[in-house]
């Protein structure tokens, strides 16, 4: 049998949680709760990093941020020699690479490795459907023998960012009053978040207008669910049904009021914490959900090139390859890994390790550390209480090991954008330099 | 919103707060009512067209009106035009029957939907079958354009509480449907004071959202082209996977804004059917 084709559907900015088959019950998402059903999700998956470019970077490159470059939205640009799946894809196994919608790779053409179908448009609102018909009409109308990658961005629930901006955005604030019935409640840990809070983009919210951001959040989850679901019916309707890997995840999360947060780019779990489902029924099974490997957005690219048969791309340091876990083949070469890293350079720069139970935020002048088993929602910081010393040393240890695994990206000199990455890649990669010296010693 | 905007965006809010100058959103008595929160900048611009009774059977052309950004001094809205509905309603044997041609330019292309709908006479003009075809055209100048892509036609059809896809698939819909378009003119002319129905909508043509409630929203004031004062009646229709959609109507009854979030809608000529 040929290797299969590979319909990979993103969103942007989902709560890992927004989704009602996960038991959420102020959201409707009965498309994603079927892909739930039919396919394996996992439940401890992560970002690479919980902002757009960075994450989806480091989706077609196999790369954590500071490997490929990416290290904020827009400036910094990828590393100009780095292969990417569509690229590598069409190069090395022959797939047909198609593109439609969100890309938002900063530096890197999309029309460089992908067929574009269509771009789509930067408000869900406006282009989801569109992108999704689009999708379904490529799925519908392919005669070619040729194994494909459909890659398809979807940009809701992404939306809430212009509803809710730093400039006010175009919310229906006004309603939130009379609404205050219909509205979803703000979760345990707002109040913990709400004291420490210092974010003037909602300073004068009232706790309605807190409830209604999530109200409005949860309707874009719903709209994009629609767009992700039709995709899915095209896959399961095209006659390449049974020879196709459908792959649904997230670039990062949303703060949706948890830790009276909203948006993303910090480490803590909404932010950092994305669904990742993957369906080929009859090859994967169906309804399981794998609560006990950690994954991460980085593994995507060496997912696909293992299920396309394709070699795999040079210096995915620290990617792995799912499909030893969704095909239940026994321990993975190695074993599974034991911990999982995301790093953040938006704002307060932060690494994050996660194992199975403890997960520990270190930032340049500071360290946090939660008991995420016992306290899921991150209220109790444990890093300077009695008895946290064996966790820290763990985390320590874990820390050192992936500094010293990655491939730190050093920009060549004369690099285009010298003030960009002066401003903004140079602080990420000293402060890596310095922690890794430190963690190291 | 990439970080560059969103820290200069930040320092400015931050500095109007400082000075207490700033309302971070709007709220109904602060600026404008939420129900025209996403057009302020538009309404300046606009021109409705002169307020009249709409009969049976009409034509109606809606401008599509994009949310840009938000003047953070001002709260005023900055707008453009990224395409147009062409909306027609003729009464048929059967009921009602709706042609829509909506075209969203954006990205160098003309995105294309046409769709025509029946629907039962009933009050809420309920849907019973539509056709609904997806196409996409360059539009001059460097559009990305350069893969065929064949049309995507989709129709389906509500039998008992069944809505059934010709894609294949099928929904409940225990409540009468009824399409974003469709409403048009059970708020302009059955809608009132009273109004506050429960419905299932048919969200862009292609799905059920089950439960969604349509209310009147009150009166709403608003200054338009010429300085003039638009008098409107307010509806509110909410619902799973709906963002909050006001219907604005005159007071003869013509729908002349519908606002969602980022995409509006603003009448901008009534025609003859034939025209």
């Amino acid at each position: 049998m040929r290797p299969p084709n590979i319909v990979f559907v993103h969103v942007d900015q989902l709560h890992h949680a927004a989704i009602s088959a996960y038991g959420c019950r102020y959201v409707h998402t009965p498309c994603i709760d079927r892909l739930v059903d039919e396919g394996t999700s996992f439940l401890e998956s992560t970002t690479p990093m919980p902002q757009c470019c960075p994450a989806r970077a480091s989706w077609f490159t196999g790369r954590m941020s500071k490997e490929h470059g990416v290290v904020v939205n827009d400036v910094c640009p990828m590393d100009p020699t780095l292969p990417d799946l569509g690229a590598w894809l069409r190069e090395k196994a022959g797939y047909d690479c198609v593109y439609a919608g969100k890309w938002h790779v900063t530096g890197r053409n999309v029309e460089t490795s992908f067929r574009l179908l269509h771009p789509g448009h930067g408000y869900g609102e406006l282009g989801d459907s569109n992108v999704a018909r689009v999708a379904c009409s490529f799925l519908w109308s392919r005669r070619s023998e040729q194994p494909f990658l459909l890659s398809v961005g979807l940009l809701n629930p992404h939306d809430c960012c212009y509803t809710a901006g730093a400039s006010g955005g175009v919310g229906k604030f006004g309603l939130a009053a009379e609404m205050h019935g219909e509205l979803p409640p703000l979760p345990a840990n707002f109040d913990y978040g709400y004291a420490r809070r210092q974010d003037l983009r909602v300073a004068e919210w009232t706790l309605d207008d807190w409830r209604y951001y999530r109200y409005v959040y949860y309707r874009m989850a719903e709209m994009v669910d629609r767009e992700v679901g039709r995709i899915y019916e095209a896959v399961r309707r095209s006659p390449d049904a049974d020879n196709t890997l459908f792959i649904f995840t997230s670039d990062h999360g949303d703060g949706l009021a948890f830790h009276a947060n909203i948006q993303k780019g910090y480490m803590l779990e909404e932010a950092w914490r994305v669904p990742a489902v993957v369906c080929w029924p009859g090859h994967i099974e169906a309804g399981r959900r794998d609560a006990e490997h950690l994954v991460s957005g980085v593994d995507l690219a060496p997912t696909i090139l293992d299920y396309a048969e394709a070699p795999p791309m040079p210096k995915m340091t620290v990617a792995r390859s799912w499909r030893p876990l969704l095909e239940r083949r026994g321990s993975p070469a190695g074993g599974w890994r034991d911990y999982v890293v995301g790093e953040t350079s938006v704002g307060r720069m932060a690494v994050a390790i996660r194992d199975a139970r403890v997960k520990t935020i270190v930032y340049p002048d500071a360290v946090q550390l939660f008991d995420i088993e016992s306290d899921p929602l991150e209220m109790h910081d444990l890093a300077s209480e009695p008895g946290s010393e064996a966790g820290l040393a763990r985390h320590r240890a874990h820390l050192a090991d992936y500094l010293n695994s990655i491939q730190v990206f050093e920009p060549p000199p004369g690099h285009a954008d010298a003030a960009a990455v002066a401003r903004y890649y140079e602080p990420c990669v000293s402060w890596y330099r310095r922690l890794r010296e430190e963690v190291s010693a | 919103m990439n970080r560059r905007e969103f820290v200069r965006h930040g320092s400015v809010v931050a500095a109007l707060l400082a000075m207490g100058r700033l309302p971070v959103l709007a709220r109904t008595g602060d600026t404008l009512p939420a129900a025209v929160e996403p057009v302020t900048g538009f309404l300046a611009g606009y021109a409705p067209p002169a307020p009249r009774r709409l009969r049976e059977t009409y034509r109606l052309m809606y401008d599509i009106v994009l949310w840009h950004e938000r003047a953070p001094a001002t709260g005023i809205t900055k707008n453009g035009l990224v395409g147009r509905v062409d909306l027609r309603r003729v009464g048929v044997p059967e009921g009602v029957r709706y042609s829509i041609d909506e075209v969203r330019r954006y990205a160098g292309i003309a995105n294309r939907l046409t769709a025509r709908l029946t629907c039962a006479g009933d009050r809420l003009g309920s849907l019973r079958a539509w056709e609904s075809r997806a196409s996409w055209r360059p539009l001059p100048d460097k559009s990305p354009l350069r893969h065929r892509l064949d049309a995507l036609v989709v129709n389906g059809r509500k039998e008992h509480d069944r809505v059934l896809h010709s894609d294949g698939r099928q929904e409940d819909s225990a409540r009468p449907l009824a399409s974003l378009w469709s409403l048009i003119d059970f708020v302009a002319r059955r809608g009132g004071p009273a109004t506050d129905v429960s419905l299932d909508l048919l969200a862009d043509l292609s799905s059920v959202s089950p439960g969604a409630r349509l209310r009147y929203d009150g009166p709403v004031e608003v200054e338009v082209a010429g300085k003039r004062l638009l008098r409107l009646a307010s509806y509110v229709l909410t619902g799973r996977g709906i963002l909050p959609t006001n219907y604005l109507v005159d007071e003869p009854g013509l729908p002349q804004l519908v606002t969602v979030s980022m995409v509006s809608y603003a009448l901008r000529e009534v025609r003859a059917v034939d025209a």
